[in-house]
């Protein structure tokens, strides 16, 4: 359990790091990767932005998020391999590709909400 | 007081006391005597006996002196030494006696020995025992054993020739047989075979195709396979060294031990200070004239190539020369790019003859970090205004540049030497005429192949040179940019690593692997601190010392800064370790170019560690390796034969056989040029110290327009360094023309005299110059039309 926020904890288990199983299908079907350092606050910011949320949207089961430590061997990996050159950096992906990037700023919660409509709308339906 | 002796063969010389001190202290430090102040004291006696004995005026024999030391030393109660000088003083009689009386016996013969002064000398035993003490710090004892034993073993042979470097190996050998491995070391005798230094001196040295083969060349052969064991011997650690002749990883320019290994620095300096050079025979003022930078540039390179073991790289050179330039006409611009292209590509002053590897920044637009800086124009005076202002010069005299570069040779040939760096930046796309200037040096990279694709995105400022090597411009070095001829950098080494053997070792395990890895970087590091501590004992003689040029301080501080100094870890064959410990090649599947990434990040962070350790810049860099490649990849072949099948490249059946090029893909495959530099660039932000893709264009020539759409989807669309197009030439001797493509004879005239000329690591090279390696190379590049 790696501490990098106030009131948020990520569960990077054994490998510092929580891949979202997205490529053998029993995952979610989107993912949020979010590439920084444990000093940087703006990364902190994103983490504790995106998983807020998800949280309030209620698409967590749906909509994975990851952070990627870029002063790791599996975050310099992951982050080379998303051509990250600026941190923060969050890419969100699906089973497909890439959906969506942002360089060096916290994702705008209007910008998040467009991309998990989907989610939303889905979730909402299954609560009526 | 005596003024002269008479020595045995007649002549008389000076007399001088303190060889008698010397021959006393000898005597005494054979038996175990330290004390040279009692040897002192004793000559004192001796001189004070022989003054009672004789009159000044008498000329002394050496007979009588030493009649007199022994003397002197029995009646002081100093036996041992008494009885040590009359054991060498008979020993030296009967020697003489030997050789009188029997002049005509071929041992006698022998028993004058050439020696490494170009003379011809008596035998004299004792000069191994002053060698050994002297050297390899022998107790005497031994050495006046091994002397003796040397010395029969001498009598014992019929030995014609006698030379000293058989003398000193015979030595060797009885310091072997005594266990004594460090004297053996220290005492050991650099130098090569006859038969190898006739080699080199008739056939051309293959590891550098830069160099030509002509006297000049094959000095520096000789001398560099002399500096190179120096090195091995006595600058590295015998672990190092052990793992460099291994092939665990490789040492580069180990015959230029005494030399940093590259320089990127200002025109500015030359601009503000003249040629000013320590030890120079004359000092020019700084320059009024266009053409008069232009020769200071050059000759400074020129002066510099020799103290440095790589390239010369000069930054933003068009924007620099600007001020200069102002009120010339288009006819007068192109003349001089022409004179500074053609003065590089023909100087051949150095390194054994071969061209200046040099090379050129180029801008389009003023770097944001210049933009203010002010300009500093002819006799070395500000001109009162910024380079900003003279952006108009510096557009014009890069096009002129590559108009230039167009055009080729006296007979269309490419130019190989300066390399054409052009900047590509975010403000490049911003700035008028960019669209159209990228389309000339596009035409210019297809038709003849010159420039390089220098990516700077974001905030990145870099100078580049060499291969592709880059020293990225941190805060400080903005700040410098203000005072721009402060600029200025050196790699200090390049040690490459051979990741396919670390693979070999690992057997698979993956943390073995790492594990291994981690040790050798920490090797390296030992390397390199080795090389710093040597280059700065040179450094600290000072203008006494071999690197005086680079201690010279204009402003301040050394022209060579050592605190801003980078050590470079080189890599070599990424694809051939991914593709044993993974079965997949780089290209083949996202596992193995994960697992390529992980390592590369591994040594990435390990690097950085080292650096806050030690307060050094350790980078990683993508070796050029041009002999290293073949290097290592038969050195596996033969020592991890079983390993290398199938993963080494090339054809093993002749042994023309290579391993890819630091994280390079397999370049024989068919893999389209965009997927190519996209996937090759997911290594570069790992990889500080500059790194570059190839397209191998072969003989397609695709259009200006398709390089151009190429280059500027690689800024937006990848993380890729650099990239350069190669094109290939063939070049008729007979009547002088040049075809597009590797030819066996000239298209023109049917001739069969054509070399082949394209790019062999990040230069242009006549082909008959490669290795086995890169020839193998060759034959399996996939070349591209770019038709994606």
């Amino acid at each position: 359990m790696i501490d990098i926020g106030v009131d948020w904890k990520c569960d990077f288990g054994e490998e510092n790091i929580k891949l979202t199983d997205i490529e053998s299908g029993r995952g979610r079907l989107m993912e949020f990767k979010v590439f920084g350092t444990k000093e940087c606050p703006e990364c902190k910011a994103s983490m504790k932005q995106l998983d807020f949320y998800l949280k309030r949207w209620e698409v967590s089961d749906q909509v994975g998020l990851c952070f990627y430590d870029m002063e790791t061997v599996e975050g310099l990996v992951e982050g080379a391999y998303n051509e990250v050159v600026k941190i923060p950096t969050t890419v969100l992906v699906n089973t497909v590709g890439h959906l969506a990037r942002w360089e060096g700023i916290v994702p705008p919660a209007v910008d998040v909400k467009l991309y998990l409509s989907d989610a939303i709308m889905e979730r909402r339906e299954k609560v009526a | 007081m005596f003024n002269l002796i008479q020595k045995r063969d007649g002549r008389v010389v000076s007399f001088d006391k303190a060889k008698i001190a010397d021959a006393i202290f000898k005597a005494a430090q054979r038996v175990g005597g330290e004390d040279r102040k009692l040897a002192d004291d004793l000559a004192a006696i001796v001189i004070v006996y022989l003054g009672e004995k004789f009159t000044h005026e008498h000329i002394l024999h050496i007979e009588e002196i030493q009649d007199a030391v022994e003397k002197i030393l029995v009646e002081t109660s100093h036996a041992k030494t008494a009885k040590e000088y009359i054991l060498y003083r008979d020993s030296r009689n009967r020697i003489r006696r030997a050789t009188h009386l029997s002049p005509k016996e071929t041992t006698d013969y022998a028993l004058f020995v050439r020696s490494s002064k170009d003379d011809i000398v008596q035998w004299d035993r004792t000069k191994i025992i002053d060698a050994l003490i002297r050297e390899a710090e022998v107790d005497p004892e031994m050495a006046e054993k091994i002397s003796r034993e040397v010395e029969q073993q001498i009598k014992n042979w019929d030995v014609q020739a006698l030379t000293a470097s058989l003398i000193r190996e015979m030595v060797d050998v009885k310091l072997i047989e005594y266990g004594l491995e460090r004297a053996r070391r220290v005492h050991t005798r650099l130098g090569l075979p006859l038969r190898d230094v006739g080699k080199v001196i008739i056939y051309k040295n293959k590891e550098n195709a830069n160099i030509p083969h002509n006297p000049e060349a094959t000095n520096l052969t000789l001398a560099e396979s002399i500096k190179k064991e120096y090195a091995l011997l006595e600058v590295f650690s015998q672990d190092v060294a052990d793992a460099h002749i291994r092939g665990d990883f490789h040492l580069h320019d180990l015959g230029m031990i005494d030399r940093p290994y590259c320089s990127g620095q200002s025109l500015e300096y030359v601009k503000k200070y003249g040629l000013d050079l320590t030890n120079a025979l004359s000092i020019a003022k700084p320059a009024k004239h266009p053409e008069t930078l232009l020769a200071h540039m050059v000759k400074y390179s020129a002066a510099l190539q020799g103290h440095f073991a790589g390239a010369i790289g000069w930054d933003a050179v068009n924007l620099f020369f600007a001020p200069f330039l102002v009120g010339m006409d288009d006819t007068e611009i192109h003349q001089l790019a022409q004179m500074l292209i053609f003065e590089y590509s023909q100087q051949s002053v150095a390194r054994g003859g071969q061209a200046i590897f040099s090379d050129i920044n180029l801008y389009w637009e003023v770097p944001k970090h210049f933009e203010n800086v002010e300009a500093i124009g002819p006799g070395g005076q500000y001109t009162g205004k910024t380079y900003f202002e003279y952006s108009h010069e510096a557009q014009r005299f890069v096009w002129a540049l590559f108009d230039v570069y167009k055009e080729g040779d006296g007979s269309g040939r490419p130019f190989f030497f300066p390399k054409p760096l052009v900047h590509i930046t975010e403000k490049f796309f911003k700035t008028p005429g960019h669209e159209d200037f990228l389309l000339h040096v596009c035409s210019v990279a297809s038709s003849m192949g010159n420039p390089y694709f220098v990516f700077d995105r974001g905030e990145t400022a870099k100078i580049s040179e060499c291969c592709r090597l880059s020293f990225k411009l941190e805060a400080s070095d903005i700040d410098d940019a203000k005072y721009p001829w402060k600029m200025r950098y050196t790699a200090l080494q390049n040690i490459t690593l051979n990741l396919p053997r670390v693979a070999y070792v690992a057997n698979w395990d993956e943390s073995k692997l790492l594990k291994q890895l981690d040790d050798l970087l920490a090797l390296s590091v030992k390397a390199h601190l080795q090389k710093r501590s040597f280059i700065e004992s040179l450094l600290s003689l000072g203008s006494e010392g071999c690197l005086s040029l680079l201690t010279m301080k204009k402003e301040g501080e050394p022209y060579l800064r050592m605190h801003r100094a980078t050590y470079l870890i080189g890599l070599l064959g990424l694809n051939e370790m991914v593709q044993f410990h993974t079965g997949f090649q780089l290209h083949e599947s996202e596992e193995a170019l994960k697992f390529g990434l992980k390592v590369i990040a591994h040594l990435h962070l390990l690097c950085k560690r080292f650096s806050t350790e030690y307060g050094m810049r350790f980078v990683l860099e993508q070796t050029p390796a041009e002999s290293t490649a073949y290097r290592f990849a038969k050195l596996d072949k033969e020592h991890y034969q079983e390993q290398t099948i199938g993963v080494v490249k090339g054809n093993i059946e002749n042994d023309n056989i290579y391993y890819t090029n630091s994280t390079q893909l397999n370049l024989g495959q068919i893999i389209n040029p965009i997927d190519r530099i996209k996937k090759e660039g997911i290594f570069h932000n790992l990889i500080e110290a500059g790194a570059l893709t190839h397209v191998w264009l072969g003989e397609s020539q695709p259009s200006a327009e398709s390089v151009a759409n190429l280059v500027k989807k690689v800024f937006k669309n990848t993380q890729n360094a650099q990239i350069a197009f190669s094109p290939e030439f063939t070049c008729c001797n007979t009547c002088n023309k040049v075809a597009r493509g590797l030819k066996d004879c000239c298209p023109f005239c049917g001739g069969t005299q054509v070399e082949g000329i394209t790019r062999v690591t990040g230069y242009f090279s006549k082909i008959s110059g490669w290795n086995k390696g890169k020839i193998a190379e060759l034959h399996d590049r996939y070349r591209s039309g770019l038709e994606v």
